[in-house]
């Protein structure tokens, strides 16, 4: 008995934490967002009993007529940042700091992964400093107005998505960055070289041979990134908090923050923010099968068929 | 397609991978680069096929030199010991896929596809995945991949490695009818000597980057130039003995501790126009030794060891502090430390000098007889 119990009991610190921290809150947020549960309530309504369960939060959300805006925002902002950044540009840097001397590429990738090492607040501080108005927004005052293009006007105002995009960009597309280099560089020399010999230009090889072959990576990074970006919205927060305009940078996780821990009077919505955020996880499953579906995940794990010769 | 090569250098960093190569290839000729692990081969080879660089030196195809030229450029096919086919495309696309560089008609593709799979027996498997397919399945889409866009030049490098011995030997042949057959120049790496022996009509052996000698498998195995050839060709390998090189009575002698032996004057005279030096190292291959009954022996030695080839035995003699290993017809009916009488064949005897390590039997073209 003592012996099948110590495993556990290694285990237990580790289980007890998730238990607390992660799993009683995913059950918590899913029984709250049925709930009327507020500030103004809080104490007071029983929660945990089901007849205070409706589906009032859910019908609020998908009547509220800043629905098609959030949810556009949030489509453009995942898309807009996946494709061009994460994805993009990260194949992109991969792809040529790999086909480099290897010193070189390393130390470009090195350099480049340092934003995601700063502390994220300092981080998109910095991009705040950059984007002020002139004389003191560096690029206003560097670029732009040396250029003659625009007032110098403070460019979260003027231009609030290029910024999101950017400041998530460049951050985001480190990680695919250094997953891609990574396969790219364990593909073993003898296909770039046969595919050369075969008569192709480094492109042709990199097009047929190189990118099938990280077809693994390309499906991970493209998955976990568009469910992290779904989630995230610290940088916008601090970017812009879903301003300039109404709603007009505000995307769904973003929304479900200032409902459940924010609110103009002063009363934080928990049943309802909670509501959001459960749409929010369904949105991000059916996501991840879609991907699964496109990339053939089955043709990737086929039963070899070897005969003798 | 002629190939030379013309004191063709690749160096990496302090590496000399590629050290000082001439090297001419005849029009249509199977030329196999023979050479222990790390001494170059694989280097040369991509330096043919365009991939490497030369650090120095020239690479001519037809006396035209290609060092410039891109690997599209060359028309070379390439067999790879890991096959290196592609693993996402099928059999099909991966032997259509230098036609598809080379934006050949999608009708014009199809046909010569088949053709390459059906010359190489595997028309069947055409839309199998490689990870679908045997070792030896692989190789032979490899092989079509190669053959598909007609190229000038095949490379190979070490093909057989990764099959089992009966399915090598079988590639073997096929490979060597099939190149006769297209009548295209071959470079085929190995360090298997065997294979070299069987499929080359010239082996050039290489050592630390620096080629050893070029020559048929003939004048290899029977007229090795230096110590290094003499050792790595021949299995089992040449016999070495140090011995005393003497000069008396008119007549020359080979002389060690155990065992003295006269050498015939026209040799000896050879060695002697050679600048032989005193001490030698003599070296007899295992089939030039031979069991005599007790009349007039070389010399007696005891019997060390016993391995049973099958049609032969390989015996291991021990005398003094020297061993010697004889091929013996089977069955040896010897007892292990029994004392046998034995006997060289003087005339397939080599002498090196052991310190510049090459032969003292060579005749003025630089073959050594
Ligand atoms: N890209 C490279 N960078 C640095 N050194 C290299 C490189 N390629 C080969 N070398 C070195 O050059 C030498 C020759 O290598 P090469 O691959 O030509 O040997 P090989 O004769 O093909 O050996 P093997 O039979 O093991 O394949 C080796 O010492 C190897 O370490
Ligand atoms: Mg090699």
């Amino acid at each position: 008995m003592r012996g099948q119990l110590a495993p556990y009991m290694f285990l237990s610190p580790t289980l007890i934490l998730v238990t607390l921290f992660f799993f009683i809150p995913l059950v918590m947020v899913f029984i709250l967002s049925f709930t009327k549960l507020d500030m103004t309530n809080f104490g007071i309504l029983e929660w945990w009993k089901p007849v205070n369960w409706s589906l009032d939060n859910y019908v609020k959300i998908f009547t509220n007529r800043f629905l098609s805006r959030i949810l556009g925002n949030t489509i453009m902002y995942v898309a807009v940042t996946l494709a061009l950044f994460n994805v993009g540009m990260a194949l992109v840097i991969a792809l040529i700091t790999t086909h480099i001397k290897r010193r070189t590429g390393f130390a470009f990738r090195t350099l480049w992964f340092l934003p995601r090492i700063t502390p994220v607040v300092v981080y998109t501080m910095m991009w705040r400093a950059l984007a002020g108005p002139a004389p003191m927004g560096l690029i206003n005052k560097y670029f732009l107005v040396p250029l003659g293009i625009g007032g110098g006007e403070y460019l979260l105002h003027t231009h609030p998505w290029v910024f999101i995009f950017l400041v998530n960009g460049f951050i985001g597309a480190s990680f695919g960055m250094i997953l891609f280099a990574s396969a790219i560089e364990s593909i073993p020399k003898d296909y770039t070289i046969a595919s050369k010999v075969d008569g192709a230009t480094t492109w042709q090889t990199i097009r047929y041979v190189e990118l099938p072959m990280i077809k693994w990576p390309l499906l991970f990074v493209t998955t976990y990134q568009t469910l992290s970006l779904l989630t995230s919205f610290e940088q916008i927060m601090l970017l812009t908090d879903g301003g300039p305009g109404l709603y007009q940078t505000e995307v769904w996780s973003l929304t479900a923050y200032h409902r459940a821990l924010t609110s103009y009077f002063g009363n934080t919505q928990w049943g309802y923010g909670a509501a959001w955020s459960v749409v929010l996880v369904i949105i991000g499953i059916v996501m991840a099968v879609i991907y699964l579906r496109v990339f053939k995940f089955g043709e990737l794990v086929e039963e070899p068929k070897i005969d003798q010769l | 397609m002629k190939i030379a090569l013309e004191a063709l250098n690749k160096h990496f960093g302090k590496v000399k991978a590629v050290d000082n190569l001439d090297l001419e290839i005849g029009d249509g000729e199977f030329v196999a680069l023979l050479g222990p692990s790390g001494c170059g081969k694989t280097t040369t080879l991509l330096m043919l096929a365009g991939i490497y660089k030369p650090t120095s030196g020239h690479i001519c195809f037809d006396d035209r030199v290609v060092n410039h030229l891109l690997p599209k450029e060359r028309n070379i096919g390439m067999v790879f010991q890991s096959y290196a086919l592609y693993p996402h495309m099928t059999t099909f696309d991966n032997i259509a896929y230098p036609l598809k560089l080379k934006r050949v008609r999608r009708k014009e593709m199809k046909e010569r596809v088949q053709r390459s799979a059906d010359m190489m027996g595997i028309g069947d498997l055409l839309d199998r995945k490689p990870a679908q397919l045997s070792g030896g399945q692989q190789q032979r889409v490899a092989l079509a991949r190669a053959l598909v866009k007609e190229p000038a030049i095949l490379l190979f490098d070490e093909p057989l490695s990764n099959l089992d011995a009966k399915l090598r030997l079988r590639m073997r042949g096929e490979i060597k009818r099939l190149q006769e057959d297209l009548g295209v120049t071959a470079v085929y790496v190995t360090h298997d000597q065997v294979e070299a022996m069987t499929m080359a009509s010239r082996i050039a052996v290489m050592n630390y980057g620096v080629l050893q000698t070029y020559g048929t498998p003939n004048q290899l195995y029977n007229h090795p130039d230096t110590l290094f050839v003499a050792g790595f060709i021949g299995a089992p390998p040449m016999n070495f003995l140090e011995m005393t090189f003497e000069e008396r009575d008119n007549g020359f002698y080979l002389k060690t501790q155990a065992l003295e032996i006269r050498i015939s004057a026209e040799r000896g005279a050879l060695a002697k126009q050679n600048n032989v030096p005193q001490r030698v190292i003599m070296g007899i291959r295992p089939e030039n030794v031979s069991i005599v009954a007790e009349q007039d022996p070389d010399f007696k030695a005891e019997v060390y060891l016993i391995e049973p080839l099958g049609r032969e035995d390989l015996v291991t003699f021990r005398f003094v502090d020297e061993e010697i290993r004889a091929l013996v017809p089977a069955p040896f009916d010897g007892r292990i430390g029994e004392t046998i009488c034995l006997k060289l064949d003087k005339e397939k005897a080599h002498l090196f000098n052991p310190e510049t390590e090459v032969s003292v039997l060579r005749t003025g073209n630089g073959r050594s007889s």
